[in-house]
């Protein structure tokens, strides 16, 4: 299938997608547990250490406040480290993408697989973090089941958006800068520990033009079951509209690596 | 079977290839021979999609390789002059997963993948990690890589460099059971002696250009005489006067060389001028490189 000027095969991308989760499966346990783990650690030490100090906020529990964030962080952490560091591991140390399109996979083919993998992990960490909120008592409506949708969607975006840095990086060295400089503000800033509100007009402004952000709000509304459409549909939106800029760009600068 | 015209590439200012036409017919195996960055691997490179050409035209199997990689791809086995299987997956997985790239249902894959593992006799490894083979096997594992979509055409970027001896006698007799099935083959390598046992037909490249065309045979018979001198000393001018019964020498580096007809030919002079090494020899394609551009192949 042909759109604008990129080649894409439905099948080719599944293949390739496939290929990610054999090497996932030989190593699931790790693939797993970590990141399992990680969120309840803050949920212990921020939503329960830190929210003894805090009063409610926005009439919720402060843990209640940040369930729905760390929901929506495996769909930030998974693709922003899985297509960092495994699409780099794969584009420079294994060069399996050389071996891969001299096949009929297009460049396009590989970019939206790593893109779609990243989500995919995001989506068995949310699950995994999801039922453990979820038993604390802390997603109290069912439309928390919705949540899973931000995670997919959000999740290829957020691929997307790291595949463009990605394909900047000659070798691990710049790694540091993804890590402190884009992910973690975008973890911290965008509604996820405290409401923006609490910002600067002008740090406000930015943290709504931030990716993340439209991920965290839609996940806070569903786990609430305090539902604005309009709001919703205005999130999706934007998460549609990144895709489809970061995934251009990506694909753009990675057929610009990869054919000479 | 590969049709290209006025095949080019640029790398900035490298020019890689300068304006080749190559007209592969469907059976044949087909060599390209060229010292370092004559630009061989960059014309695989073109065929397989992996390099973008300036300027010319390019056909795999009649479908148009720049317009329409994808259709190309399909029917082409590569064997890149890297070995870049994939480290995550086991010996048999890297050909079950690889045929997934090509679509091929998994009992065909899996059938396939045992009968080349066995064709080059790699069963005993099929569960091994990538990391536990020697280059050697490696390199046979990218070799039947390349035959899991049963492809028309199959490209090989030095398929015996890294090879043992033996592992190279190996690698030769299956190539030549490939051409008996009916694939063309191209096949670029460094070892006159493998261009000469496999091609039916070679070129001869330099500089990203093809110097010259044809059967092992026929560029042979294209030297002066059938049989050759050589010399190699620290006083090439010496050893030229000391040879000067034999012909006019030629000389490219530390070697001296004159072509020779057959009949007994006295090379005392020469040892007697204090040359260690010379020795009589049948022609061969080192011999026609020479001619051709003073230098030598190998490197
Ligand atoms: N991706 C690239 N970027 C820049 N220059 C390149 C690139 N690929 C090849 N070149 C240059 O193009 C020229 C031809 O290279 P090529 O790899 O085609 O040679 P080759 O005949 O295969 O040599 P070898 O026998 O060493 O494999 C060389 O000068 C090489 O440095
Ligand atoms: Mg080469």
């Amino acid at each position: 299938m042909r759109i604008a000027t990129f080649d894409f095969s439905a099948r080719c991308i599944w293949a390739v997608f496939l290929r990610h989760r054999d090497v996932f499966k030989s190593s699931i346990w790790s693939g797993i547990i970590p990141p399992f783990f990680e969120p309840l650690f803050y949920l212990f030490a921020m939503g329960y250490g830190i929210g003894a100090m805090v009063s409610d906020v926005q009439g919720m529990s402060y843990a209640q406040f940040i369930a729905p964030s760390l929901i929506a962080w495996a769909a930030l952490v998974a693709p922003g480290v899985e297509c960092l560091v495994g699409t780099l591991a794969r584009l420079v140390v294994q060069r399996s993408f050389e071996a891969i399109i001299a096949t009929p996979v297009s460049i396009e083919d590989v970019v939206a697989a790593e893109a779609l993998y990243g989500a995919a992990k995001g989506v068995v960490h949310a699950i995994a973090v999801g039922i453990v909120i979820a038993a604390f008592g802390l997603l109290p409506s069912w439309w928390s089941l919705m949540i899973i949708f931000v995670v997919i969607f959000g999740g290829i975006m957020i691929g997307a958006f790291t595949l463009v840095y990605t394909s900047f990086m000659p070798n691990f060295t710049p790694i540091d800068f993804w890590f402190s400089l884009v992910l973690t503000p975008l973890l911290m800033f965008s509604d996820t520990f405290f409401p923006i509100t609490n910002l600067p007009p002008w740090g406000q402004t930015i943290a709504e033009f931030t990716p993340f952000y439209h991920m965290v709000r839609p996940s806070r509304m569903f786990a609430m079951g305090t539902i604005d459409w309009s709001v919703i549909a205005v999130d999706f939106a934007w998460i549609a509209g990144y895709f489809v800029v970061f995934f251009s760009l990506a694909v753009y600068l990675f057929k610009r690596r990869l054919v000479k | 079977m590969v049709t290209a015209c006025g095949l080019s590439k640029a790398f900035g200012d490298v020019h890689a290839v300068r304006g080749i036409d190559l007209d592969i017919r469907p059976g044949e195996v087909y060599g390209f021979l060229g010292p370092n960055g004559a630009g061989k691997s960059t014309i695989m490179k073109m065929i397989y999609a992996m390099v973008r050409p300036d300027a010319g035209t390019l056909d795999v199997a009649g479908i148009d390789v720049i317009a329409e990689p994808r259709r190309a791809k399909a029917r082409l086995g590569v064997v890149p002059q890297d070995n870049n299987l994939d480290p995550d997956l086991t010996v048999r997985q890297n050909l079950t997963v690889y045929a997934r790239y090509y679509g091929i249902p998994k009992k065909i894959a899996h059938r396939r993948a045992d009968e080349l593992l066995e064709f080059m006799q790699l069963t005993e490894k099929r569960d091994v990690v990538i990391y536990d083979l020697s280059g050697g096997m490696q390199r046979r594992l990218v070799l039947i890589r390349g035959l899991i979509n049963e492809p028309q055409v199959l490209i090989l970027d030095e398929p015996t460099t890294g090879l043992d001896p033996q592992a190279r006698q190996h690698v030769w007799q299956r190539i030549r059971s490939l051409k008996r099935r009916g694939l063309t083959i191209l096949i670029t390598t460094h070892y006159m002696d493998e261009a000469a046992h496999l091609c039916d037909r070679l070129s001869i490249m330099d500089r990203g250009r093809i110097l010259v065309t044809g059967t092992p045979r026929d560029l042979i018979d294209s030297l002066p005489a059938a049989e050759v001198v050589e010399a190699h000393t620290d006083n090439p001018e010496q050893a030229l006067r000391a040879g000067s019964h034999l012909g006019e020498g030629e000389q490219y580096g530390d070697g001296v060389y004159w072509f020779v007809a057959g009949g007994a030919i006295d090379l005392d002079p020469i040892v007697k001028a204090g040359v260690a090494q010379v020795a009589r020899r049948p022609a061969n394609l080192e011999d026609v490189f020479l001619q051709l551009t003073g230098r030598d192949l190998g490197e």
